[in-house]
């Protein structure tokens, strides 16, 4: 590999190293339903700067050089984005390992429904949501907050604007 | 060189989304439930032929400029399709949408029944056993799920795997 090759791709993988570990050790260490995507981006953050500064360490701080790490690194960064999406709130997924589990590998479609409509997933999220200021929980009651409304209206807009229907 | 290099991703990736937009936006009337292959088809067909275009027009840069370009291209696109599929599967963002225009709010088990339009929860999840299915990741049968099939099967363990590297087990 040529010397400016190795520039890049050492700090790349040296910022992403360090987003995986961290990322691992902080969960594992506290373990929560919430998925916690604000820290995971200032991780992100995190792992990108440490790349910029060993990039920096390596070639010097040059313009074309820093710019193709900044960039590779947008795309690792948002694979792992990507990937964790799926990981931490994904439906199907969920689905997918109740029937892994399961004995002789087949289960009746209302069994699986009826397990997961018991369980408490769906309070889950109606909490993060609340956490985050989306909702407000009165007793047994849940009503959005204005900052709620606001989202609820952009999320309408840009679905509009990207012709598509918000299904769930 | 960097500036004109960003305008060339930038444009790229407007085009591509202005691409499947208005293929979306002028099929809108005529969409049938199998609709999705054609826009996958499209975007499969449009996202090659994008960083191939990034490629072929940044002759004139440094190599790793150029893959840099074709890396952001590509996060770019993955951004699009992420956001898409939030828009069109978000769980959460469906809640709040159902809340929208009820004032005094609404109780948890009004909400769970009346998820999505009235579909329900268990409308929700019938819908996401069907794409497995469709997505050929499941064996759907009649009123029987399972088994996995081979792809199916690696989804499943890797997810999972992962779930418990980031001890996340009780989510989704």
């Amino acid at each position: 590999m040529e010397p400016r090759s190795l520039s890049i791709a050492l700090p790349v993988l040296t910022g992403m190293a360090a987003l995986v570990i961290l990322h691992v050790a902080i969960w594992r260490m506290s373990p929560s339903p919430d998925p916690r995507v604000g820290l995971l981006g200032r991780l992100a953050l995190g792992g990108v700067g440490l790349s910029v500064l060993a990039n920096g360490f390596l070639a010097g701080f040059n313009g074309p050089d820093l710019c193709a790490v900044l960039w590779i690194d947008a795309l690792a960064v948002t694979c792992y984005f990507f990937v964790y999406a799926g990981v931490a709130r994904s439906v199907s997924m969920t689905l997918l390992s109740r029937l892994l589990r399961c004995q002789g590998g087949s289960l009746d479609v209302e069994t699986l429904v009826n397990e997961y409509a018991a369980s408490a997933r769906f309070e889950d999220r109606v909490e993060v949501m609340r956490r985050i200021g989306l909702v407000r929980v009165a007793g047994k009651t849940v009503a959005l907050t204005p900052k709620g409304v606001a989202v609820s209206r952009g999320v309408r807009m840009l679905s509009t604007l990207m012709c598509s229907d918000v299904r769930g | 060189m960097i500036l004109s290099t960003f305008s060339v991703v930038a444009v790229s990736l407007a085009g591509l989304v202005l691409l499947h937009v208005g293929y979306l936006a002028c099929t809108r009337p005529i969409r049938t439930s199998a609709s999705w292959r054609a826009s996958a088809a499209l975007l499969a067909v449009s996202i090659p032929a994008g960083s191939w275009l990034v490629w072929a027009s940044l002759e004139w840069i440094p190599a790793s400029l150029r893959v840099g370009a074709v890396c952001l291209f590509l996060a770019g696109c993955l951004v699009y399709l992420e956001l898409r599929s939030v828009l069109s599967r978000g769980y959460s963002l469906r809640i709040m949408l159902d809340l929208t225009g009820r004032d005094m709010g609404e109780t948890l088990e009004r909400l769970r029944f009346d998820y999505g339009n009235g579909v329900g929860v268990r409308g929700l999840l019938v819908r996401r056993l069907k794409t497995l299915a469709r997505l050929r990741l499941v064996h759907l049968d009649g009123h029987q799920i399972g088994p996995l099939t081979p792809l199916g099967r690696v989804v499943a363990v890797t997810g999972s795997a992962l779930r418990q590297a980031l001890r996340m087990e009780g989510v989704g």
